[in-house]
């Protein structure tokens, strides 16, 4: 698609260890459509959050990142630092996994919100004060104008994870990341959370890549899906195409692991036996020590990403070749 | 706030409180007097000497005189230094030991954070490795080794600065004042760059870098907060100690501070002297450590909220 907001080309993000090089991303390529909601599903250190952090220049101090991201026609990773901090906090925001730490508490809440709006769009102190606290109250902050004089430790957990989506709303990105939202939350505000932040993002015509490990939550917020194992992206589709005809073995895996209402009866959820493999370099498919239907080729070729339908691609050897 | 601090000095005057008691009852304790010497004084003489510091009342009136002396700001007389008072004797000291004790507190907070924050920012380069030299020099190397060393380069060798005594203006505070600051320099330096380093981990300065707002403005506003919030609370209790003088700068440096009356009274029994030099000692670092949380206080509004 021309014209895309973001296209990553093949990126890369890998970490310099004591005992050697970790790769945590390989060889991902993804594209979104402005305005276009984008679920990445995965296990924990499937590489999932790494991408959103290469993405914004925030990699740990040993990480780098290979590839391209190419952001409204410009390539973040090859971006100075001082360009790059023109487009994050502006046109590409995030939102953090832990809201109990990500905010500074030491800053009035108002403060630290309007404080991008000064250096962005060169507003006033006052102005983007007033900007800042008509934010808070979209994101349904009680008595705004008094909270925003407040500091976070004065909030609750929920309360905070709704200043940081003002914060990273408040300049209108054209892109929003949102690393695993709502998982420190209460599972009773968690919803309230997401569909809040997906309103909003409607509303302002924000695309929105969130990551996520909750099935649920992507097949109520997501256009697309990107399911993502060992670094590699092993099948990716529309959200609804993707719960109805799954096709890569992992994806069925980790549907089947979802509790649905029809088996709340039975005793035990459905899992994926083994464990993620650990360092070194995979030839085949990284996936091939947990896979019930592994063929011999698939621990010495890796399998390609090959289109099924348009705009549904998945990486396994026993797709495409054979229904 | 005003109830913070209120607090804050209410407890305050209640320790000090019971420095007061404690001194007083654990200098009587210790075994011999003020007029306890080898030389054998006629037992009149001896009576007399006693009576007129009142050290023939019982425990209980003493005490209550000292209080009472301590409420009206007079610490009594000396029963060493004959014909000073140790309001006197306080007085003649305390400038030299406080000029510098606070020159030394300046110097090492100044030198100590620049160093911490140039490591912290610029880790395992050139500087990082220069400030943690001058770290574990400024540790390791006692003050009565530096000091000496210090004394014959600058004063014997070069002669650039006086030995010792305070014959020579600012001159002369030149070598104390740095033998002083040195190892606190190396503990502030440590102490910042390893809150620095910490600091810039945290989630909420991540989310500072997040917003663009520059490199600069990130450290500025997100992170010297967080840094200097354990820096200053080393600060009040190691001021207050630098202050009220080293028994060794001062004995070092020829410098007639309060230090060195401090040690020499507890030898000597001299109970007024120890008494408020020990009084001082307290009242300066119960002051400090307010201060010090009163600063913390505004700058972390956690702090603030505590009951």
């Amino acid at each position: 698609m021309t014209g895309s907001l973001l296209s990553i080309r093949d990126l890369g993000v890998r970490f310099r260890l004591p005992q050697g090089e970790a790769v945590a991303v390989d060889g991902v390529s993804l594209d979104l459509a402005a305005g276009e909601v984008l679920g990445i599903v995965g296990e924990s250190g499937s590489g999932k959050s790494q991408i959103l952090y290469a993405m914004m220049g925030l990699l740990a101090a040993n990480g780098r990142a290979t590839g391209q991201v190419l952001f409204e026609g410009q390539d973040l990773l090859a971006l100075p630092p001082d360009r790059l901090d023109r487009v994050r906090g502006d046109r590409l925001s995030m939102i953090f996994q832990d809201p109990m730490t990500s905010l500074n508490p030491y800053m009035r809440v108002g403060d630290q919100l309007a404080e991008g709006l000064i250096v962005h769009k060169g507003l006033s102190r006052t102005e983007a004060r007033a900007e800042a606290v008509r934010m808070l109250d979209r994101v349904r902050i009680p008595d705004a104008a008094a909270r925003a004089r407040r500091y976070p430790h004065e909030f609750s957990g929920g309360m905070r994870q709704r200043v940081m989506i003002a914060m990273a709303l408040l300049a209108r990105p054209k892109l929003l990341l949102a690393d695993e939202p709502t998982t420190a939350l209460d599972v009773t505000i968690q919803a309230q959370v997401l569909d809040l932040m997906a309103e909003l993002g409607r509303e302002t015509g924000t695309a929105i890549i969130l990551v996520t490990h909750d099935l649920g939550v992507v097949a109520r917020l997501c256009d697309r899906v990107a399911v993502l194992y060992g670094g590699r992206v092993m099948e990716e589709a529309p959200a609804e195409t993707l719960f109805d005809t799954p096709a890569h073995p992992y994806t069925r895996g980790l549907l089947a692991a979802m509790p649905r209402l029809e088996t709340a009866l039975t005793p035990r959820l459905g899992t994926i036996p083994g464990t993620p493999r650990s360092g070194g370099t995979v030839t085949g498919c990284p996936f091939v020590d947990r896979c019930e239907a592994r063929l011999p080729v698939c621990s010495t070729d890796r399998p390609p990403l090959r289109d099924l339908t348009p705009g549904h691609r998945a990486a396994c050897h026993l797709t495409g070749a054979a229904p | 706030m005003l109830r913070f601090v209120g607090k804050r000095l209410w407890h305050g005057g209640l320790t000090l409180a019971a420095l007061v008691t404690l001194t007083f009852f654990v200098m009587r304790l210790a075994p011999g007097g003020p007029f306890s010497r080898n030389r054998k004084i006629s037992p009149e003489v001896q009576a007399n000497i006693e009576a007129a510091f009142h050290l023939d009342e019982p425990l209980w009136m003493q005490f209550g005189r000292f209080v009472w002396g301590v409420l009206r700001l007079d610490l009594g007389p000396s029963t060493r230094h004959r014909d000073y008072s140790v309001n006197d004797l306080i007085a003649s000291g305390l400038p030299y030991s406080l000029t510098i004790g606070l020159w030394a507190v300046v110097i090492a907070t100044l030198v100590g954070v620049a160093l911490g924050l140039a490591g912290a920012l610029r880790r395992n380069s050139a500087t990082d490795y220069l400030a943690g030299l001058v770290g574990v020099i400024g540790i390791a190397i006692p003050i009565f080794v530096i000091g000496p060393v210090l004394q014959a380069t600058f004063a014997l060798r070069l002669d650039w600065l006086p030995v010792g005594g305070i014959g020579e203006g600012w001159r002369s505070l030149i070598l104390p004042v740095i033998v002083l600051a040195l190892p606190n320099i190396a503990y502030i330096s440590r102490l910042t760059r390893t809150s620095m380093i910490e600091t810039l981990r945290e989630n909420h300065v991540r989310t500072a870098r997040a917003k663009g707002i520059g490199w600069r403005r990130v450290l500025w506003r997100h992170t010297l907060t967080g840094t200097l919030l354990p820096v200053i609370a080393y600060l009040g209790p190691a001021t207050a100690a630098i202050i009220t003088g080293s028994i060794l700068i001062e004995t070092i440096f020829a410098v007639p501070g309060i230090g060195r009356h401090f040690v020499d009274a507890a030898l000597n029994r001299d109970y007024p002297l120890v008494m408020g030099i020990t009084l001082l000692y307290g009242a300066i670092l119960i002051l400090l450590n307010i201060a010090t949380d009163v600063i913390r206080a505004i700058l972390d509004p956690r702090i603030r909220n505590e009951r």
